[in-house]
């Protein structure tokens, strides 16, 4: 036969981030606990809006608890509802006394079960995955300036990398500081090597694919390069938030989808629109690269002749959309005085 | 070419700095016509009166006997004009042509103060007035917004009805009721280089203005003609007489080349009878816009008609390249060869001088080319690739979306004579005029790791089949030949 667990509560005094500051652990029916400024309580808070002796907590016979206030002017808050001198019982909950907030835990509380432990490579492994980012997403900065200056070389690398370097300190700090918020540490590591990765990813594989596109001449592989990289983007805030904030993961995946998208859609939006009315604006086609690197076959030139047929209907469209949103002054007869 | 001037380089959007194609373009006296209008709109509603100017020989009674009234005289009379020292004839010549010639003003509906001006003068006895097409385009493109009036310099004034215009020539006929100055007589022979030759018009809303010159005969290397006259010539002279020494119309003051020292230009004569004999009734002004684009395909159907099915090309670092391919084209070529440079280009531009003003901030007609030849000995195919992207890209264009839509483009990479090219091909519809289109062409060669053709090609104003026939043959002609 079980012995019976004798009754038990477990008073925890929480900070302003739900954070356990301490706690008192009673057991014993009738066992009871006096909150308040006084020295003389179980539980002394330092709280400005508690009273001397502010509130009793009993534990009861059935292991729940009564709340009893004692006679404090604010009155002590569970949930919604105010106790005024007056009791209540309860089996779990969080109960507050002036500014503070105490959670009261018993036998009653439900547990929930036992989280399978996960290995956290980024946090595991920050060190080495902060320097590889670094280093290649460096790498690639030094590579591009490289690619495009014919001259100065040296100068327009150092600048390069100088921008870069910048951009990281402002961006890694600001999610340290958040991280430093909320958790107490700065977690510098983490960041870095969240965005240097992901940054670097992005970089070498639409330089790449570029290439690709070029060689192949397959250039619907613009489509997924541009989804992968988007979803690299996507991946590297949702990593900063989780690790910079308490937000659930569903939480800070809508988030980061969501902010990201509705704010770079809106931007891309406006800057399509404005683009749409360039009449100036021409499309060059894919870039060009070394022309031994080109696997694929070429057009024939009557074939690409033959498709400019298109063009014409494309115009057509582009003219009746340019009047439609800019009607041309009609014409009628001439002016009479 | 005698008018062209010596400096021609290349800015960053790769087009000639002072072609003559450019300034040419620039030159129509639209601008002097814009210039008028920016100069009515600046001045008061009244303006102040203007100091008198100071004249530069002491005035001279003009006698009577030199406005005969009948021919044998007036022909005696022009050659004792011919022969008189040079002062005295212009003057008589202006008095001669004073009742002739008016001056036109646009105003915007009901307005008082005139949107633009130019002049104009009599052709005919039934009181047909030819003046320049840009002088009157916007009334004839929007009748409803402007109102045409004719001032004489009796002070005279009255409502112009437009007749007929011919955009290629840059002419126009217009009519007032119950007003038929006398007319001027026509003569359609280009007077030889070196004759004495006079214009006559209403410059910058001064008055009644002759200025003295010479014509300089048909200007060399152009589709459509003009006569180089070497004399003043300022906005609102648009639609006057040029008058040979004998004072009879040898062609319509249209333009001047501002970057050039009293280089003006003088429609031919030729081209007024031909717009007279269909300008009998008003034109129909809703049909106006049907007409601008017809004769802008007519124009640059003769444009292409005069470029042979195989283009003439220049060889460039084992490349065959279109060039001077008709005779209207003109070529130039320059660059950067400084061994020191990272990368050479050297370019060949060839041009058209074929522009023609339609309206407002719209010229067209054009055809315009540029090789740039890249050759690299110190930059990896890599860096040299992304030198072409850059370079690639950098070809100007102009336009307002008043005239024209977006263009679409299409691009690939095509297979031309013994190398791969990338093409794209960016094509845009007037908004006025449907049939028209501007083309842009851009050509990059896939054959080489450190050197590299870049071809532009610019149409404006072009029909669309004339174009991708165009094209054709301008992709056929470029070859790879080492």
């Amino acid at each position: 036969m079980e012995a019976v667990k004798p009754p038990v509560m477990m008073l925890e005094v929480l900070d302003t981030h739900g954070r356990c500051q301490t706690h008192l652990r009673l057991s014993g029916a009738g066992s009871h606990c006096k909150v308040g400024r006084d020295l003389s309580c179980d539980l002394v808070i330092d709280d400005a809006y508690a009273a001397p002796e502010h509130t009793q907590l009993t534990l009861q016979e059935d292991g729940r608890v009564l709340v009893t206030d004692l006679g404090s002017r604010n009155g002590t808050r569970i949930g919604e509802r105010k106790l005024d001198n007056a009791s209540v019982t309860l089996e779990d909950g969080r109960v507050l006394i002036g500014r503070t907030l105490i959670r009261v835990r018993t036998l009653h509380s439900p547990l929930s079960p036992e989280k399978i432990f996960r290995r956290d490579m980024l946090q595991r492994h920050r060190t080495l995955l902060a320097f590889a980012g670094l280093t290649w997403l460096i790498s690639f900065v030094v590579f591009n300036e490289w690619r495009e200056a014919t001259e100065e070389v040296e100068r327009n690398i150092f600048l390069g990398v100088a921008v870069v370097f910048a951009i990281l300190v402002v961006w890694v700090s600001l999610w340290a500081l958040v991280t430093r918020v909320s958790h107490g540490a700065w977690s510098l590591r983490v960041h870095l090597a969240v965005i240097t990765n992901a940054a670097a990813l992005i970089a070498w594989g639409v330089w790449f694919f570029g290439v690709a596109v070029f060689a192949t001449g397959w250039t619907w592989l613009e489509w997924p390069i541009s989804v992968a990289a988007l979803g690299l983007l996507l991946g590297a805030l949702y990593l900063h938030l989780r690790k910079a904030t308490h937000l659930s993961q569903r939480l800070a995946a809508i988030i980061a989808i969501t902010v990201p998208l509705v704010l770079g859609g809106t931007a891309a939006w406006v800057g399509w629109q404005g683009e749409q009315r360039n009449v100036n604006r021409q499309e060059f086609g894919i870039p060009v690269y070394p022309p031994a690197l080109r696997v694929a076959s070429s057009t024939d030139l009557d074939e690409f002749v033959v498709s400019l047929t298109e063009l014409k209907r494309e115009t057509g469209r582009l003219r009746q959309q340019s009047l439609a949103e800019k009607p041309m002054a009609t014409v009628g007869p001439p002016f009479k005085r | 070419m005698s008018l062209k001037t010596s400096s021609q380089s290349l800015n960053d959007e790769g087009e000639p700095h002072s072609g003559f194609v450019r300034n040419l373009g620039r030159a129509i006296i639209v601008a002097a016509t814009l210039s008028s209008i920016a100069y009515a709109a600046d001045k008061p509603a009244t303006p102040p009166p203007a100091a008198p100017p100071v004249p530069l020989v002491p005035p001279i009674a003009v006698s009577p006997s030199v406005v005969p009234d009948d021919a044998d005289a007036a022909a005696a009379a022009d050659e004792e004009l011919a022969a008189q020292p040079v002062s005295n004839a212009a003057r008589t010549r202006l008095e001669r042509v004073r009742d002739s010639v008016v001056q036109i003003r646009g105003f915007v509906g009901d307005g008082q103060s005139d949107a633009f001006h130019g002049s104009g003068f009599a052709a005919t006895a039934d009181g047909l007035i030819v003046t320049n097409y840009h002088v009157v385009s916007e009334a004839i493109l929007y009748p409803q917004q402007y109102r045409l009036e004719y001032l004489a310099s009796d002070g005279r004034s009255g409502q112009l009805v437009i007749h007929g215009f011919d955009v290629e020539h840059d002419l126009a006929v217009v009519k007032a009721e119950n007003f038929a100055p006398r007319a001027l007589r026509i003569r359609t022979q280009i007077p030889s280089k070196g004759d004495r030759a006079y214009s006559v018009g209403f410059p910058l809303n001064l008055g009644l203005t002759i200025t003295e010159g010479v014509s300089n005969g048909l200007v060399e290397k152009t589709l459509e003609q003009k006569i180089h006259y070497s004399g003043a010539m300022n906005g609102g002279m648009s639609g006057g007489p040029a008058l040979d020494a004998g004072g009879a119309v040898y062609g319509v003051n249209v333009s001047v080349l501002y970057s050039g020292q009293s280089v003006s230009f003088v429609v031919p004569a030729k081209h007024i009878e031909p717009l007279l004999a269909r300008s009998k009734a008003p034109l129909d002004s809703s049909s106006a816009r049907e007409q601008v684009a017809a004769q802008l395909l007519q124009h640059q159907a003769s444009l292409f008609d005069s470029i042979p099915a195989k283009l003439e090309t220049q060889t460039f670092i084992g490349y065959a390249l279109p060039a001077k391919i008709a005779p209207a084209f003109e070529c130039n070529s320059g660059g950067s060869m400084d061994p020191n440079m990272p990368v050479r280009i050297s370019t060949i531009g060839c041009w058209a001088n074929v522009g023609v003003y339609v309206q407002k901030g719209l010229d067209t007609g054009d055809i315009y080319f540029l090789h740039r030849i890249l050759q690299t000995d110190r930059l990896h195919p890599l860096q040299f690739s992304d030198f072409v992207n850059k370079n690639a890209s950098a070809f100007a264009w102009g336009g307002s979306q008043d005239h024209v839509a977006p263009f679409a483009c299409k691009n690939d990479i095509v297979a031309l004579n013994g190398f791969d090219a990338r093409v794209s091909i960016c094509m845009r519809q007037y908004r006025m005029y449907a049939s028209l289109y501007d083309v842009a062409v851009t050509v990059v060669s896939l054959k080489n790791s450190q050197d590299a053709v870049l071809s532009n090609v610019r149409l404006r104003g072009v029909a669309f089949d004339a174009a991708t026939k165009f094209i054709r043959r301008y992709l056929e002609g470029m070859q790879w030949k080492q």
